[in-house]
């Protein structure tokens, strides 16, 4: 009665129960656990599934907040005495003053002080850390400031950023307040951790920009090279292996942006004002296109930028394309495409959604 | 698999005390259920205070018609199942859950914070998201139940009032679309590097 488990597509095991109770570690399962030494050929199907099935079930996750709970239970604890079925209306200004009181919190928080966790904001327990080396620059230009790591910051006016005496023993963690660009020396074993107006940067050795103002509401951390990590700093304070070399957070690739809401304590990626290209190399003949496929100069363009275009192949299969482009930015590259094209481009998240009729007689 | 593990029986005497006006009983029903109720409303309806409403009147009620409810063997699946009505004669005037994606825009990923999961990155979790919700509403509502909630294809076609052959395909051909088009995404990736 048992189907052959072991010729296992990948969605046979998605679909298969026992499998997903297993992997999803709901359930102990001998089988599963021996199957992947029994069928080896089968191993990477296997962790791809699982992946997936972890992948998916961390898709669904939502909490909603204990104060909506609690106010549902409230209101189900009065509308249970009466006897005919009520419709209990919960009048919005609960909401609205529940939502006013986080905000009045957090808002204090900033203002009043009885900030305990380091680096939450910035002059109060900054100042309470002593043995604090402190770079700072009012010069009215950018200032380079080389760390004992061998890392280069360049700090803008009036940008400020402290270390203690243990940089570089463990890790290498810095406060800073202001906007700054970091190209961080490489070393996988200590990472580069920058505490900023409530979001910490973690990366491994790369450059990037940060901005964290503190009459700003959002703090942006843009990536230029390698791969960052950013995470809102509650979230760090709980992470288990914050100190590790693993990233983890949302993650940023080259022209990526992080924008975190101060306020509202939301992050959000999108992309870099003016996308660079990231890797010479695959820049084909300075994007001089001869009767190219549309869909290859989309593809060439992702590639060289590192951004992903999303785009129909089959609606612009018919469409090519004789085009030198050079030292435009990539928004004005992508202009000229789409007027030829007739088609339109729009940023969505760190997306480019491409959109059009293609080019069928 | 067996009808009467502990869990079951835990589930099924705490249903007894809620039945014979146990309070503490019904607010132990309400805990453990509420927070996937949202989810799965949310999931299934944009409108989050509407959500909340329906949540509410559907424990108030349980709790008004608790005499004459009978034993049941998964509290959660009766929940859900009556949650959904619930939503699904809201919404009946601009018909029940269109297959289209009309509100799809509301839950845009990107300014979603995503629950580390540290085998996983958020990265990865992020593009799926997106994959998501390109399915129908049906296929992102069913792919919810199986691989969220934990619920099997006959309970997913009974809340949705489906038969179980349909049931089946809307959640196979989700994971197909899925699992074709995530690849991709991680193809595309691997090119980049």
């Amino acid at each position: 009665m048992e189907a052959d488990r072991s010729s296992y597509k990948l969605n046979d095991f998605i679909a298969d129960d026992s499998f997903k109770e297993w992997a999803l570690g709901m359930a102990k399962s001998d089988f599963w656990d021996s199957y992947r030494t029994q069928y080896p050929a089968q191993q990477p199907v296997v962790e791809e599934a699982r992946l997936l099935l972890l992948a998916l079930k961390a898709s669904q996750q939502s909490r909603e907040d204990d104060h909506v709970v609690e106010a549902i239970w409230e209101n189900i604890k009065v509308g249970k005495g009466k006897k005919s079925r009520t419709v209990v209306f919960r009048p919005a200004f609960w909401r609205v003053a529940a939502a006013a009181a986080v905000l009045l919190i957090c808002w204090g928080g900033y203002h009043f002080g009885g900030r305990k966790e380091p680096g939450f904001g910035w002059q109060d327990n900054i100042a309470a850390l002593s043995d604090m080396t402190q770079e700072s620059n009012t010069s009215g230009k950018p200032r380079d400031v080389r760390l004992p790591d061998g890392s280069m910051i360049t700090l803008e006016n009036n940008a400020v950023l402290k270390y203690d005496k243990d940089f570089n023993a463990a890790t290498r963690t810095v406060f800073l307040r202001g906007k700054a660009f970091f190209d961080v020396a490489r070393n996988a074993e200590k990472p580069f951790i920058i505490h900023s107006n409530g979001l910490v940067t973690k990366v491994l050795g790369t450059s990037f920009t940060i901005a964290a103002d503190e009459d700003d509401d959002d703090v942006t951390v843009s990536v230029v090279t390698g791969k960052v990590a950013v995470v809102p700093q509650d979230r760090f304070e709980s992470l288990p292996e914050k100190q590790s070399p693993q990233l983890s957070g949302l993650v940023l690739t080259p022209n990526q942006k992080a924008v975190y809401s101060r306020e509202s304590a939301h992050l959000a990626k999108t992309l870099v004002e003016n996308p660079v290209v990231v890797d010479k190399s695959l820049v084909p003949d300075h994007f001089t296109f001869e009767n190219t496929p549309v869909n290859e100069v989309f593809a060439a363009l992702s590639k060289a930028y590192g951004i992903n275009l999303v785009y129909d192949s089959s609606t612009f299969q018919d469409c090519s394309l004789i085009v030198a482009l050079e030292d435009e930015s990539l928004y004005d590259k992508l202009r000229v495409i789409c007027k030829t094209l007739n088609a339109t481009y729009r940023v969505m998240g760190s997306e480019i959604l491409i959109e059009g009729k293609g080019c069928k007689q | 698999m067996e009808p009467f593990n502990d869990q079951a029986t835990d589930e099924l005497l705490i249903w007894r005390a809620f039945k014979s006006g146990d309070e503490a009983a019904f607010g132990e029903i309400y805990r453990t259920q509420v927070q996937g109720l949202l989810n799965y409303g949310n999931k299934i309806n944009p409108d989050r205070q509407q959500v909340q409403d329906s949540v509410q009147d559907l424990f108030i009620e349980l709790w008004n018609s608790r005499e004459r409810l009978k034993d049941t063997s998964s509290v959660k699946f009766y929940l859900f199942r009556s949650l959904r009505n619930k939503l699904s004669k809201l919404s009946r005037p601009d018909h029940s859950f269109p297959l289209d994606n009309a509100y799809d825009t509301l839950s845009d990923p990107s300014v979603t914070f995503y629950i580390f999961d540290h085998e996983i990155e958020a990265e990865r979790i992020e593009r799926l998201q997106k994959t998501i919700l390109k399915l129908s509403r049906r296929q992102q509502e069913a792919i919810n139940l199986r691989y969220f909630h934990d619920f099997s294809n006959d309970e997913i076609a009974e809340i949705m009032g489906l038969n179980y052959q349909s049931a089946c395909k809307l959640i196979y051909s989700g994971l197909k679309f899925l699992k074709e088009n995530v690849k991709l995404f991680t193809f595309i990736m691997l090119l980049l590097r």
